[in-house]
């Protein structure tokens, strides 16, 4: 008995077609992943929080991600190139030129800066002149660049701009380290930098760019925390929450420091 | 051994503060200096800032002027009535001190006014004192009485009223020249931020004629008043002063003192005033070499405030 099949018929022509499409659409699902799927960072500090106790001296941090879906074949290749910078909380700066008048240095003209980061480092895998051109730095925020929100950011630095980052650097608040971040593996990277003894506390935020041919591919934002623990938070905060009592106390314990010192070491 | 310092946000060595604090303690126990235009600049030099430097710097100076006052105490070398009228003087004058700082600040090149006037008296202080007790020296030598006092020698200082008796200090005078010292003294300190005990012991000694020994201990007492209020002055306009470094040299400052206090006994009292000639010189020199000598970078930067 014949079964009641109502099917479309199809001619043989057209079936070969849709076989056709069916492949394609297979070759196509098949090839997806590795053709859409973009690259994309993810990162993280060794440290989220940093409290100061009256043994600290600096702190290292390591600032180590991945590279999801990466194509380069090895560490080595150099395929892509990383930039981390880590900014502490900003402050206003005022820059002094020192001016000789009839022999003797004076304070001179001056310049006044607002919201400078109180700390700046940028670690790259390549210098930075090389990784991007400079419109690309400043446009993504990446130069050391104090200077007025209105003020023309490509244009070079200015002696009083030049100065100020000097000197931050000399106390180690302003760091660049061309080669300071290293590839693991064809994905894994790391770098290190050194806060010094004198950050300023608050909250820093670490922000990795991961660029290939001078284009940035993907972009990854971290906070970390520094703040005082123990006593030396204890002190800080009496000194600013009860400035009067703080001094009558300075005064209190230097005198009985020195009663203490007569009584104990007076000779004669 | 690094220790943090929760005011001055940075780290410093524990034993160099302390070797710092025993040095300036011991030449503030033995001239009756405070040391507070010592100990400010070396904690500039070890990268403490300079509104903590020059407050805990004061803090210090309370602890070593105590312990050395208490010593020269013992010995009967403290007038307190004199210490008392200087003190008046010098709380007048830190008063002034401090307004002319705010007149001079608007007109510009307050720096330069004050430093150049500084260097200027402090030169002609140290070489006045030092030709006089090179003199005394040798004097002493060739056995001729040694002394800078002459008394029933009157000048002018000794015509005015408002006399008082200064049993410790032997002298019968008016209570206006030490209030004037004090004032002046007072006034320099305002504008200084500094003690200013270099500036009042060659004062009590050539202008008062007091002894030496009794200069030493009256300047200390009144010292530790001045101080005292710098400190709480500071700590309440500026959050400035740091207690664990004011600690630190506190304790080397109040042993340092009482090693000061028995050697500076045992000199002469020209011989004192020769070494304390030569360290007021010493410090006129250093701050010339900052007026004159090129910078070591042609810019400074200050941090006004923490931004938004």
């Amino acid at each position: 008995m014949k079964p009641p099949y109502r099917g479309i018929t199809v001619s043989a022509p057209v079936s070969s077609a849709l076989a056709l499409a069916l492949a394609f659409v297979a070759l196509l699902a098949l090839l997806a992943p590795a053709q859409a799927q973009r690259e994309t960072i993810e990162a993280d500090t060794s440290d989220r929080e940093i409290a100061i106790e009256s043994d600290f001296t600096g702190a290292k941090i390591v600032v180590f991600g991945a590279v999801d879906n990466s194509r380069q074949p090895t560490a080595n290749s150099g395929y892509y190139d990383i930039i981390i910078t880590i900014r502490g909380p900003l402050e206003t700066v005022v820059t002094r030129q020192k001016e000789r008048v009839a022999g003797i240095w004076v304070n001179g003209r001056s310049e006044a800066f607002a919201n400078v980061p109180s700390f700046y480092a940028a670690l790259s895998t390549r210098p930075l002149d090389v990784i991007a051109d400079a419109d690309f730095l400043s446009r993504n925020g990446i130069r050391f660049n104090p200077r007025a929100e209105s003020a023309d950011q490509a244009l070079p630095p200015d002696a009083f701009e030049q100065a100020l980052i000097d000197l931050k650097q000399k106390e180690r608040l302003y760091v660049v380290d061309s080669f300071a971040v290293k590839f693991l593996s064809k994905s894994l990277f790391r770098g290190t930098i050194e806060l010094p003894a004198n950050v300023k506390v608050g909250r820093y935020s670490t922000e990795v760019y991961l660029i290939h041919d001078g284009k940035l591919l993907s972009q990854h934002k971290n906070a970390m925390l520094v703040h005082k623990a123990g006593i030396e938070r204890d002190l800080a905060a009496l000194a600013s929450d009860r400035p009067w009592v703080y001094g009558l106390l300075s005064v209190i314990i230097a005198v009985a420091c020195g009663l203490l010192g007569w009584t104990l070491f007076s000779r004669g | 051994m690094q220790i943090y310092l929760p005011i001055a946000e940075t780290s410093v060595n524990i034993f160099t503060m302390f070797g710092m604090g025993t040095a300036v303690g011991f030449l503030s126990g033995m001239f009756g200096i405070g040391g507070g235009f010592l100990i400010t600049p070396l904690l500039m030099l070890m990268g403490i800032p300079t509104a903590v430097a020059v407050a805990t710097g004061a803090n210090q100076v309370v602890a070593s002027s105590v312990s050395g006052t208490m010593s020269q105490w013992r010995r009967g070398n403290v007038d307190i009535k004199m210490g008392t009228v200087l003190l008046a003087g010098g709380v007048v004058g830190a008063f002034l001190g401090v307004q002319a700082v705010r007149l001079l600040k608007e007109t510009g090149q307050i720096d330069l006014t004050i430093a150049l006037l500084y260097s200027v008296f402090l030169s002609s202080i140290g070489i006045i004192m030092l030709v006089e007790s090179l003199g005394a020296m040798n004097r002493a030598r060739s056995g001729k009485p040694a002394s800078a006092r002459r008394p029933g020698q009157h000048s002018w200082v000794h015509g005015l009223p408002l006399k008082l008796r200064f049993q410790r200090s032997k002298l019968y005078i008016s209570a206006i020249p030490p209030f004037l010292i004090g004032l002046s003294v007072g006034l320099l300190s305002g504008m200084l931020g500094v003690g200013g005990g270099f500036i009042m012991v060659p004062a009590m000694l050539y202008i008062l004629r007091m002894p030496t020994k009794v200069v030493i201990g009256t300047s200390l007492f009144q010292i530790i008043f001045v101080a005292g209020l710098t400190t709480i002055f500071h700590a309440a306009a500026n959050q400035a002063v740091d207690l664990i470094l004011a600690l630190v040299l506190m304790v080397g400052g109040v042993i340092g003192a009482q090693f000061g206090a028995s050697a500076g006994q045992k000199l002469r009292g020209e011989h004192l005033r020769a070494l304390l000639a030569l360290l007021v010189l010493g410090v006129c020199v250093r701050l010339m070499v900052d007026l004159f000598a090129p910078p070591q970078h042609p810019f400074s930067i200050d941090i006004l405030s923490a931004g938004a």
